[in-house]
This record gives C-alpha cells, structure tokens and sequence, in this order.
C-alpha cells in the first residue's frame, strides 16, 4: 500500500460520505437527477455506488504534495472522519422522516 | 422461503464486524504478532464489507423492489421501508471507504505513538458499532415483511371460513331455488 496515503485516504473518505448524503437527497427530490443515476448503473442504487467508487478513487490517489505542502495531523482528521460519518447517517434519516410524514 | 441472498449478505456482513471487532481486540494490546493479525483480520473484515455490498445490491436490486417493499408498503409498518431501508441502503454505501480507510491506517501509521493507537483502536470500534446498526435496520425490515405477510395470512385464513360460508349458503340457496316445480297441469 505505498501509494495510499492516510492524508488523502481520509480527505476521500470524508468527500465521499458528503457525496452520499448530497446524492441521496437530491435523488429523492429530483426524478431528473434519479434517472441521471439510473443511466450510469441500470439502477439509481447501482448509479450511486459507481459514482461514490470514482469519486474515492479520484480523491484517494491525488497525489498529496498537490493537495497540501504539509500533511495534515491524521489522528485530528480520523476523528473528523467519524464525526462526518455520524452527522451523514443522521442527515440521511432525519430526511427520509421527514420525507415520510410529509 | 427466505432468498439465499439475503442470508449470503446479513453472513457476510456478520462476518465483516467480527473480523473488526477481532481486530479491536488485537490492538487493545498491540505487540508485534498482534498487529499482524490485525491487519489480517482488518483485510479480511474490508473484503467481506464489500462482498455484503454485493450480494446485498444483487438482492436489492433483483428480488426486494419487486418482491419484498411492495409487501411492506402495503402493511401496517411501511415506515420499515420508506424510512429504515431507504435509510440502510444509503448509509451502508460508506462502510466499506472506513475500512478501507481504517486499513490504510493500520498499515501507515505509527503503532507506537499513543494517540495514533487510540485513534485507529476508536475507528475499529466506530466502524464494528456503524455496522452493527445495519444489522438492527435488516431487523426491522425483515419484522416489517413478516409482519405484512402474517396480516395477509391471518386475512386469509379468516377469510376462508367465511367464504366457506358464503358459498355454502349460495349453493343451498341456489339447491331452493332451482326445486322443480309443480306445472300447471299437475305433471313435473
């Protein structure tokens, strides 16, 4: 794994999970945007992982010095990593219960 | 019965957190040997997150959204979909980019220095709970399907006797009704 860097590992974990939670809800509120999503994958669950994939991929192996002359503190961002992760499951829920009652 | 898909992807899935949660135990008290199991049971537990995602989307994608969520929507429960599994579907995209993340890591970052330790042992345990919460949604979805069809069953069933019935009292009334007659001229 020489080429993965944590720096960017973490920067494309955290782009990705913002990427899920932007897509999800702009899938549920846009059927133009859906069917964006139906076309690349057969299906707009399918659509969405493909898209998620590649936008990790992308992030992943920037190479860092382009991204930043010094590393981030990867222990900082790791918990930053967890706290996206959370608020993204929350932002997820809270809009399929509203969606749900309204 | 029950798609072998879905037994496939909950088995994988179960299979993923135990290789984390395996991995969380290793790095309580990391020495030289137990690090490399981490890693190898951190690998193990990526891998299996992504077969789950697999197996689970085949599923997802082929049975449930023509089998399985119209049953549900049409229960008393359709919350179960429209709310836990549009929920599941979406978040579980992001488990495995965290164990991949929590791979990379393991592999690159300094074992000895506390705070990394700590770091990486929190993610593990972070990664082992956000999965865990898969398996409570996968619950209540498939209480949810159970639920709608045991409605449509127990309708059935009390519908039987009562069609039963209906259809006896028909066919009586219909014997009453089609009794020859007596013509006019005495004759039948």
């Amino acid at each position: 794994m020489a080429r993965w860097s944590p720096s960017t590992v973490i920067l494309a974990t955290i782009v990705t999970m913002i990427a899920t939670v932007v897509i999800t809800i702009a899938k549920e509120m846009s059927k133009p945007i859906k069917d964006v999503f139906v076309t690349i994958g057969g299906h707009h669950w399918v659509g969405t992982g493909i898209v998620l994939v590649i936008i990790f991929a992308i992030f992943t192996f920037i190479p860092e010095k382009t991204l930043w002359r010094k590393p981030p503190k990867v222990e900082r961002w790791t918990w930053v990593v967890m706290v996206v992760s959370l608020l993204s499951f929350l932002a997820i829920f809270l809009f399929y219960v509203i969606h749900f009652f309204t | 019965m029950v798609h072998p898909l879905i037994g496939t992807h909950a088995g994988l899935g179960e299979l993923a957190i135990l290789a984390f949660l395996w991995a969380f135990v290793e790095l309580l008290g990391p020495t030289k040997s137990r690090i490399r199991r981490a890693k190898i049971a951190s690998l193990l537990g990526a891998v299996f997150f992504v077969l789950s995602w697999v197996t689970g989307g085949t599923y997802y994608v082929t049975q449930y959204g023509e089998l399985v969520k119209p049953v549900i929507k049409a229960g008393a429960e359709a919350w179960a979909h429209s709310i836990v599994m549009e929920t599941k579907e979406h978040v579980f995209l992001m488990l495995p980019f965290l164990g991949v993340l929590q791979n990379v890591l393991l592999r690159r970052m300094d074992l000895n220095d506390p705070k990394s330790r700590r770091v990486i042992l929190i993610l593990t345990g972070w990664i082992v709970l956000f999965a865990l919460s898969m398996v409570a949604m996968g619950y209540l979805i498939s209480g949810a399907y159970r639920s709608a069809l045991e409605i449509i069953t127990t309708g059935a069933v009390l519908l039987l006797p009562l069609g039963l019935v209906v259809m006896l009292g028909y066919f009586l009334l219909a014997r009453g009704t089609a009794k020859p007659r007596k013509n006019v001229h005495g004759g039948i």
